[in-house]
């Protein structure tokens, strides 16, 4: 009975205009949580919580990089639903939900990136090293940008959307290599202190902050890929209605 | 605190990319609704 109500409720949202309505209606509300629990995550990990004995105040870039790298995954893990869903259900939604989600993405990897240097330096005493998790994060990152790419390649957009989901679901690969890289390979790059099978290895003190910034930065990567695919709906609406009253070639 | 500028250098970063795509959605979509409304005027006149 609820797995027919979720998939009536995906059916209901796959359609652009109920997809507007809803996420108009919703959004107000994730701007609000997104901003609260990102600023309340922040300000505790800055100013509340406790230095770590051996990186000091180092280990304070932790609230930034985690849930960046954490959604870099997410992200990519979105692009290849959409891409899978388009190439099988030819879902008009899933096309623009992907070319709203992939620049956000590939921000949040580069925000990854840059957050994971910044830290590197004083902890590793380099900016960067040739290791399988920084190397796979970086791999991410061109993946996202060649997603980018191939969506604006062709004059046809439809081939543009089908190249970029071909690229999602095959690029997907390098999600499970980013998760087990620490495990597989000997690196510089500490391991998985959150796990479900190894539990929980940081101090509670630490984990609360950490867990309220993972929250808001998944809200504000949520409220922005909303606000985003309304925005390209909206335009696709644009669009047809100028080139139904005879001024398409004003585009 | 130790290690200040890489520290504040992070945040920065994050919270710039976060401002940005913000004002750029907040815009687009700011310009999309006016674009409706004129057609709706329009259609109404």
């Amino acid at each position: 009975m609820r797995k027919g109500k979720t998939i009536q409720f995906l059916t209901r949202l796959a359609n652009p205009g109920n997809f507007l309505n809803i996420a108009s209606r919703i959004q107000p509300w994730l701007n609000i949580s997104a901003f609260i629990t990102l600023t309340m995550g922040w300000i505790w990990g800055l100013f509340f919580s406790p230095p770590d004995w051996q990186q000091g105040d180092a280990v304070r870039i932790m609230y930034v990089h985690v849930p960046a790298a954490i959604l870099a995954s997410l992200g990519f893990a979105l692009l290849a639903i959409c891409g899978f869903v388009l190439l099988v259900w030819r879902l008009p939604l899933a096309g623009i939900a992907a070319k709203e989600i992939a620049p956000v993405g590939a921000a949040i990897t580069a925000i990854c990136l840059m957050t994971g240097s910044l830290w590197g330096k004083p902890m590793w005493g380099t900016w960067w090293v040739w290791d399988a998790r920084l190397t796979s994060v970086l791999i991410l990152f061109f993946l996202y940008l060649g997603h980018i790419i191939l969506l604006n390649a062709f004059e046809d957009p439809d081939r543009g959307y089908r190249s970029a989901a071909i690229l999602a679901i095959v690029g997907a690969i390098d999600l499970p290599i980013i998760k087990f890289s620490v495990n597989w390979w000997n690196t510089l790059h500490q391991p998985a202190s959150l796990s479900f099978r190894g539990g929980i290895t940081i101090s509670h003190a630490i984990l609360w902050p950490l867990l309220v910034s993972m929250i808001g930065f998944s809200l504000c990567f949520f409220a922005l890929i909303t606000a985003r695919i309304r925005a390209a709906i909206m335009e696709k609406r644009i669009e047809t209605r100028l080139y139904t009253n005879g001024q398409g070639d004003h585009l | 605190m130790t290690h200040l500028p890489f520290i504040i250098a992070s945040y920065m970063i994050a919270l710039g990319i976060i401002i940005f795509f913000t004002l750029q959605t907040t815009f687009r979509l700011k310009r999309d609704k006016q674009i409706i409304a004129q057609f709706s005027s329009r259609r109404e006149k």
